[in-house]
């Protein structure tokens, strides 16, 4: 006896599903179903992921794809018999869900209407006006492809419902079928199933009583109890139904938009032409030999692939980016060809690298072309619109991103569902230390003071586990577009994401990849903004035309890798953070393919496979370079035999481990996802085992799955860090040959980078660039370069709480010999709040002298009367505020306001009231030796806490001189809490540790001395 | 001069809780809002501040308990301390939510000074679970902006207390948070600076808020206060001349006491909904017995009868010594709902019947009977207090019994079967234990509610009428 499962809900009807679209088609065919049709709510965001399942595990059953679908009180299924049904219900679905708010889906009765190929599955509803309206309506449009659905639930009162529905099926000359409205795939998912339910509810289990599934009928349940259940004429009719269901997910075929090649070319031909126009361009000398040879080569690759239309996709955005002067840069897989340097789609010269194509676009690996375009983030919604602009909203919509439940999300929902009290969860939420992988989550609950082996507590810990990973929401990809031939919805249906005017398709990346639909990925990035920011300023003051590609040509500047080595890197792109800075001294970039390493190296993959250290002894010459094989070398004799790039570990497991390409491809998805869905370790043994059969030692490979479990999340590809690696020498040369242009643009593109505009600007003084503050009468909104280049001028932009209409407005109208008095800044209309920020801030003091008078002249009202306002030159009030601003007052004040103060230091401040006794400064550290103790004193401006490194807390101590790297380990941390968690400046005992020019101090006693700055505040004020 | 004495009781419902039990771990109270807003020395210790979010304390301690913040226990417990202080001090003004204001200019001659005054306040505030902070002031404001820096100031020198206040911080004022920040960004800091200022200067910067604030700190705007009236309530004691050991005999004194009760509630045309009886006895501790009514009433009659049924559940273990009635509150006299033409069903209503059965039966056993949401057949009715209203939101189902098993009976006769199976899981957690519910009809023509247990055990539920 055969069985067809006609109607079954996944996890992807959110909230109502409780099992994985892989979960039910595995245990389908485990029970032996001839079929499954997976029938989410108003969805098809799980088909794909079954789809993939079924294929990989080789599975036999057949996968239908439909939908359930609501109209008030009609319940309804949709399946799709073939490719025309389908393109109908995804039409459907879009339809009803482009009517509504994001989650949210409104169908109309025109949409069933229009249905013409679909089949359809009508389930009633028991009240007998309405289901006799639509057993009329379907039979009038639906004929011969509608069903009567009887479901056997064993609830109550089944029987004289079951007589109700034959009686209606006669009447109205429909045909049944039975189906078993599935939402588990086995009956132990009936607590996660009723958890769902409260949480969707927002009421706790214990509340909802009868609307809980009183039973676990709604699981996959086995042919036999089927047969016992229903009748065989209705189970034969669900399997030919089943039969008439031909469509599959390989039938779709995605055409690229034709538009791209003008008439009388091919994609190929018109590709070539393309390429070789931009080769003249990029090789003005003419196109050596060797580049040719791989031009050609990568052509052949491209041809045979039929990658042809993507990469004049990507040619087509940036040549739009390249009209409007936006900057950007492509990275990914493909992106580093020389067909991409011939497009300017990057300025990776490949002259400098040994690139070979093959080693980002492989035929055996089977994978899709990837190319990642970074835009400047402040214009890429241009990008953004011209892409709809041009293709149309049909035919351009955004690759979803599901979002998951993680541990806290978790944690929250199923402690509601389970009624435990909000304040507890937070409690719990805010406690529950997830760095720690010694201590598990499930252990801290006893001594955050939940009984562990109370029933609650033992509930709470399996249904969070369980609902970890469970898809809660869809939600908009960063920037990966999908554009199509024909409409989009034709292939996959379209729904509003929550921000206006933004649509994402139902798919994610993965399902994207596993369909074979090629997305471009349209992404914002900071430094860009800071970039093309930096070469305008270069060009107003010092009339110099720079260009990234312009710089690349120019070489390797030992200068700048001499900065670098030295790690003056504050503000550059990637290599600006306290890891990289710490591993630049080691590692001392010295060329382009050295800094591309030093991006990928200082990531979780590298750190916790333990790969950093054997690198930098073998870089230094103290180890020997070897392979443990000729393969291995083949692979890894670019990074010295140490495995540092995620592209290296996947060909690692082809080589040694005998993965084939569609492994590794399974491998590099289930790193990507590791940390949701835990695939990883299903890949564990076979590497393992592979590569000891291969004769390879079993540390090794155990080293080797360390690493790849490390690049999870966090993976670094070459492929990005290669053009990483070009902007953070741009960067690099910027901030050496113009340090003022460069600090300006990074300012005038904030908030982007590692650091504060305070740090920015003190880092820059130390360069010798004088900054001067924020006035009325000099400054822009933004950053500007006074001073024949040399000095930068604080920005409105800096101020807090000023509005960019009003500082624009006030620059605009700025008098030729600049404002004189208050009342003239009054008439510009500018809002209460701007002025207040403008006094805050001190930018009135060329006026007003300092900021208490300031606000007392701002604060009289006398002068907002409609008397005052006609006149133009008003003299001002002549109550003179005779209470100026102590130099205290006047930092805090600075730090409150713009978040930096140009005058002096906190910190220098306490030293020159004798408030710090014995700390060393930071720039005196130099002058400590190795082991020695020390204090040291600062404004807490990081406190970091790798996943990396267990336990330990990098804080960051910024002075007047400089910045202190402080290591404070775990057990520190825990004794002396209140100073480590609390302290805005801190006092630091600790022993000082220099290894090269890394210098750090290992913090013993902490103390907190954030009070005394108020302290010195009040202390000059005391009133006697 | 007039002189206040503030009074702050910085963690009323903390200290409550702590008497009762005494905790070796830090506790505090946090507020809607999860900031902590009353802690013990042992949070103090650890760093916890006032006013911080529950997510910070947390990280400085992890053991910390927590207690809800209730607004209105809060109120009670400083209504409370006020009507304890009110014996010693007529003029008491509450300062919600954790201060009191006393005007001390009359009553100082009764106690001979400030320091008899105050010495006989410590005596009342020491007996009590409190911690408090406390100050005078020549206004109410200006005692409070004191107290609340915790200086712990008895002073009536003036011109001392007038150099205190100038150097109070602005934070300890009752200006608004808008006002105090427009202040501190004109480098204002104390009190006395600002009072310092033109006050026509200041009414040309500042709302109205901060003048009307420091005419009333320096006593030149009026600052009306509402003074608190004595509790109402009933409570009376009867020594007995000599000791009873019957409890029937009792209520002869007992009479006395609902007479004058009865008296009470009639001048404030009130009733109430139950009394407390304390026994007292020579030896042994006092005995409290409750009597309720659910409908409220005033005579003392009615309430005699309600009494006489609970006394008679009571067995006396020694001879009474005293007796005692308490009535913690009156509720208002509501009007009778009954119709002219609703027919008279006995000399009892409803209500009476209930409180009578309740006297004599005890509360437990008077219950209604109401639907459950629930699945499960022992779930699905429930018990509820009598006359409490019914949750109508949860439909009667049509298969149902009318009658149900206070436990399900083994099955031991042949039944023939109808209709089913209705399927339940017991226990979300273990899907395999469930039962299958039939109706079927036994050889006497029965229709029984029967279930099979997933081992094929029968069992019957109910029976339908």
């Amino acid at each position: 006896m055969n069985y067809a499962e006609l109607f079954c809900q996944s996890h992807f009807s959110f909230l109502q599903g409780a099992s994985s679209p892989q979960e039910l088609v595995q245990q389908a065919a485990e029970l032996g179903y001839s079929a499954l049709a997976l029938t989410d709510e108003c969805s098809v965001a799980g088909v794909v992921r079954a789809y993939r399942h079924i294929d990989e595990q080789q599975l036999a059953i057949k996968l239908i794809i439909g939908s359930y679908l609501r109209l008030d009180k009609l319940q309804l299924v949709l399946l799709c018999p073939d490719k025309q049904a389908y393109s109908e219900l995804c039409r459907v679905i879009t339809n009803a869900r482009r009517r509504s708010s994001k989650g949210n889906y409104q169908l109309t009765e025109w949409d069933l209407m229009s249905i013409r190929h679909c089949l359809l599955l009508w389930l009633p509803d028991g009240d007998a006006d309405s289901d006799a309206h639509w057993a009329n309506w379907l039979q009038k449009y639906h004929t011969g492809r509608l069903w009567l659905a009887m479901r056997r639930e064993l609830n109550h009162n089944e029987a004289a419902f079951h007589a109700y529905c034959q009686q209606l099926a006669q009447q109205c000359q429909l045909p049944q079928m039975c189906c078993g409205a599935v939402l588990m795939h086995t009956p132990e998912r009936l607590a996660l199933q009723h958890c769902l339910s409260a949480i969707k509810a927002g009421k706790p289990i214990a509340e909802l009583g009868r609307h809980l599934l009183s039973n676990t009928e709604r699981a996959l349940r086995s042919i036999s109890k089927l047969q016992k259940l229903f009748a065989a004429d209705w189970l034969e009719q669900s399997c030919l139904i089943a039969n008439r269901c031909t469509f599959s997910l390989d039938e779709l075929k995605y055409q690229y938009p034709s538009e791209l090649v003008p008439e009388g070319e091919t994609a190929s031909s018109y590709l070539a032409k393309l390429v070789s126009s931009g080769a003249k361009l990029r090789f003005p000398d003419g196109v050596p030999e060797r580049i040719q040879a791989i031009i050609d080569k990568e052509m052949a690759l491209i041809t045979e692939l039929k990658y042809e239309y993507f990469f004049l996709t990507i040619y087509d955005l940036v040549q739009f980016a390249r009209k409007q002067h936006i900057l950007y840069q492509g990275r990914g897989s493909a992106a580093n060809s020389v067909v991409c340097y011939c497009l300017q789609i990057t300025a990776v010269d490949p002259a400098k690298i040994q690139v070979l194509f093959e080693r980002f676009l492989s035929k055996e690996r089977d994978e899709p072309p990837d190319i990642d375009v970074d835009f400047e983030h402040e214009r890429r919604e241009e990008v953004i619109q011209y892409l709809y602009s041009k293709y149309g909203r049909e035919r351009a919509a955004l690759a979803a991103t599901v979002i998951s439940y993680r541990f806290k999300s978790a944690l929250r929902d199923v402690g509601k569902a389970l009624g435990l009290p909000v304040s507890q969860l937070d409690f719990l939420v805010k406690n529950i230390q997830r760095r720690d992988p010694a201590l598990s989550w499930q252990q801290q609950l006893a001594t955050l003071g939940l009984d562990t082996d109370s029933e609650t507590t033992q509930q709470l810990v399996q249904l969070v586990e369980q609902l970890r990973s469970f898809p809660r929401h869809l939600s908009q990809h960063v920037g990966g577009f999908v554009i199509s031939q024909g409409p989009l919805y034709e292939l996959v249906p379209v729904e509003n994401a929550a921000m206006a005017d933004r649509t994402v398709i139902q798919w994610d990346k993965d399902d994207l990849e596993t369909m074979k639909l090629l997305k471009v990925d349209v992404l914002a990035l900071g430094m860009l903004t800071a970039i093309r920011k930096c070469f305008s300023l270069v060009k107003q003051h010092f009339q110099h035309d720079l260009s990234i590609a312009g710089i690349s040509v120019l070489g390797d500047d030992p200068a700048v890798y001499q900065m670098i080595q030295h790690a003056d890197t504050v503000g550059l792109f990637q290599i600006e953070s306290r890891a990289q800075m710490s591993m630049l001294p080691r590692l001392r970039p010295r060329n382009y393919y050295d800094l591309v390493i030093q991006i990928a190296i200082v990531r979780p993959g590298p750190i916790q496979g333990d790969m950093v250290h054997p690198y930098l002894k073998r870089r230094h010459g103290e180890e020997a370079v070897e392979y443990p094989s000729e393969e291995v070398k083949g692979v890894l004799s670019r990074t010295l035999g140490v495995p540092i790039f995620q592209e290296q570990v996947i060909q690692l497991a082809m080589v040694a481990a005998g993965f084939s390409g569609g492994e590794a491809d399974q491998l590099r998805r289930a790193m990507a996802s590791w940390k949701k869905t835990g695939e990883l370790l299903q890949f564990k043994h076979k590497l393992i085992d592979g590569m000891q059969s291969r004769g390879y030692a079993k540390e090794y490979a155990e080293r080797i799955y360390q690493q790849i479990c490390g690049f999870g999340e966090y993976g670094f590809p070459e492929s990005h860090s290669a053009s990483f690696a070009v902007l953070a020498y741009v960067s690099a040369w910027l901030k050496y040959y113009y340090p003022a242009a460069f600090c300006a643009a990074l300012l005038n593109s904030y908030p982007m980078g590692f650091y504060s505009p305070s740090q920015l600007l003190q880092d820059i003084r130390r360069h010798g660039v004088t900054v001067l503050p924020v006035c009325i009468n000099a400054s822009d909104w933004d950053f500007t370069l006074q001073q024949q280049g040399k000095a930068i001028r604080l920005g409105l932009r800096q101020v807090k709480g000023l509005s960019e209409a009003g500082a624009l407005q006030l620059v605009k109208l700025r008098p030729a010999a600049g404002y004189r008095h208050i009342q003239q800044l009054r008439q510009l209309g500018l809002s209460r709040s701007d002025l207040q920020a403008l006094a805050s801030a001190n930018a009135l003091s060329s006026i007003s002298g300092d900021r208490y008078n300031s606000r007392w002249q701002l604060q009289d009202t006398q002068y907002s009367l409609p008397l005052f306002s006609a006149g133009s030159e008003v003299a001002e009030s002549t109550s003179a505020y005779l209470l100026p601003p102590g130099p205290v007052q006047n930092v805090l004040e600075d730090y409150a306001a713009t978040g930096l103060s140009l005058l002096q230091h906190p910190v220098a401040l306490l030293r020159q009231a004798g408030k710090l006794v014995r700390s060393i400064p930071a720039a005196e550290l130099g002058k400590v030796r190795h082991k020695s103790p020390v204090r040291v004193s600062g404004l807490v401006t990081l406190r970091q806490r790798p996943g990396t490194a267990a336990g330990v807390t990098f804080m960051s101590l910024e002075d007047e001189t400089g910045t202190t790297n402080v290591l404070v380990w775990l057990a520190t941390a825990q004794a002396q809490q209140k100073s480590f968690l609390t302290a805005r400046i801190l006092q630091v005992d600790g022993i000082l540790e220099r290894e090269g020019e890394v210098t750090h101090v290992i913090a013993g006693k902490l103390v907190d001395l954030s009070a005394l700055l108020a302290e010195l505040s009040t202390s000059s004020r005391d009133f006697h | 001069m007039a002189l206040y004495l503030y009074l702050q009781f910085p963690a009323l419902q903390l200290d409550n809780v702590s008497i009762a039990a005494t905790s070796a771990l830090p506790l505090a109270v946090v507020d809607e809002q999860h900031r902590i807003i009353q802690l013990d020395s042992l949070c103090a210790e650890r760093g916890i501040k006032f006013g911080m979010t529950l997510g910070s304390a947390a990280a400085l301690c992890h053991n910390l308990q927590l207690i809800p913040y209730q607004h209105t226990r809060q109120l009670e417990l400083l209504a409370a301390v006020a009507q304890q202080l009110y014996q010693l001090s007529p003029d008491i003004a509450l300062d919600p939510p954790d201060g009191l204001y006393l005007r001390l200019c009359q009553i100082l001659r009764l106690y001979q000074g400030l320091d008899g005054y105050w010495q006989r306040i410590q005596t009342v505030l020491s007996a009590m679970p409190y911690r408090y902070f406390y100050a005078t002031g020549n206004t109410p404001l200006a005692a409070k902006c004191l107290a609340r820096q915790q200086l712990n100031l008895i002073s009536s020198d003036g011109e001392a207390l007038l150099a205190q206040l100038q150097r109070s911080p602005l934070r300890f004022t009752d200006l608004s948070p808008d006002i105090q920040q427009q202040l501190q960004r004109l480098g204002l800091q104390q009190l006395g600076q600002v009072m310092a200022l033109s006050q026509a200067e200041l009414a040309r910067r500042f709302e109205h808020g901060l003048l009307s604030y420091l005419g009333r700190l320096r006593g030149e705007f009026y600052h009306a206060l509402d003074y608190i009236q004595p509790q109402q309530g009933f409570s009376s004691t009867l020594e007995l001349l000599y000791d009873i050991s019957d409890t029937a005999v009792l209520t002869t004194p007992l009479k006395l006491l609902l007479q004058q009760l009865e008296q009470q509630l009639k001048r404030a045309d009130a009733l109430c909904h139950q009394l407390l009886l304390e026994i007292r006895f020579r030896t042994q501790k006092a005995l409290t017995v409750i009597i309720s009514s659910v409908q409220g009433e005033y005579r003392a009659a009615q309430w005699l009868r309600l009494c006489q049924l609970k006394l008679e559940t009571v067995r006396l273990t020694e001879p009474a010594s005293g007796i005692k009635l308490d009535v913690p509150r009156f509720a208002p006299q509501r009007p009778d709902s009954n119709t002219l033409f609703q027919p008279v069903q006995g000399a009892m209503s409803a209500l009476q019947l209930t409180s009578v059965l309740q006297a004599r039966l005890g509360r437990a056993a008077v219950s209604g009977l109401s639907l459950q949401n629930q699945h499960l057949p022992e779930q699905a009715s429930g018990r509820p207090l009598p006359f409490s209203t019914v949750n109508n939101e949860v439909p009667a189902l049509a298969v149902r019994p009318a009658f149900l098993f206070q436990s399900a009976i083994a099955l031991t006769e042949q039944v023939e079967l109808n209709s089913g199976p209705e399927r339940f899981c017991i226990n979300r957690w273990q899907p395999q234990l469930q039962r299958d519910y039939f109706i079927g009809r036994n050889r006497q023509g029965q229709w029984l509610w029967l279930y099979r247990t997933a081992e094929l055990r029968w069992f019957v539920q109910g029976m339908f009428s």
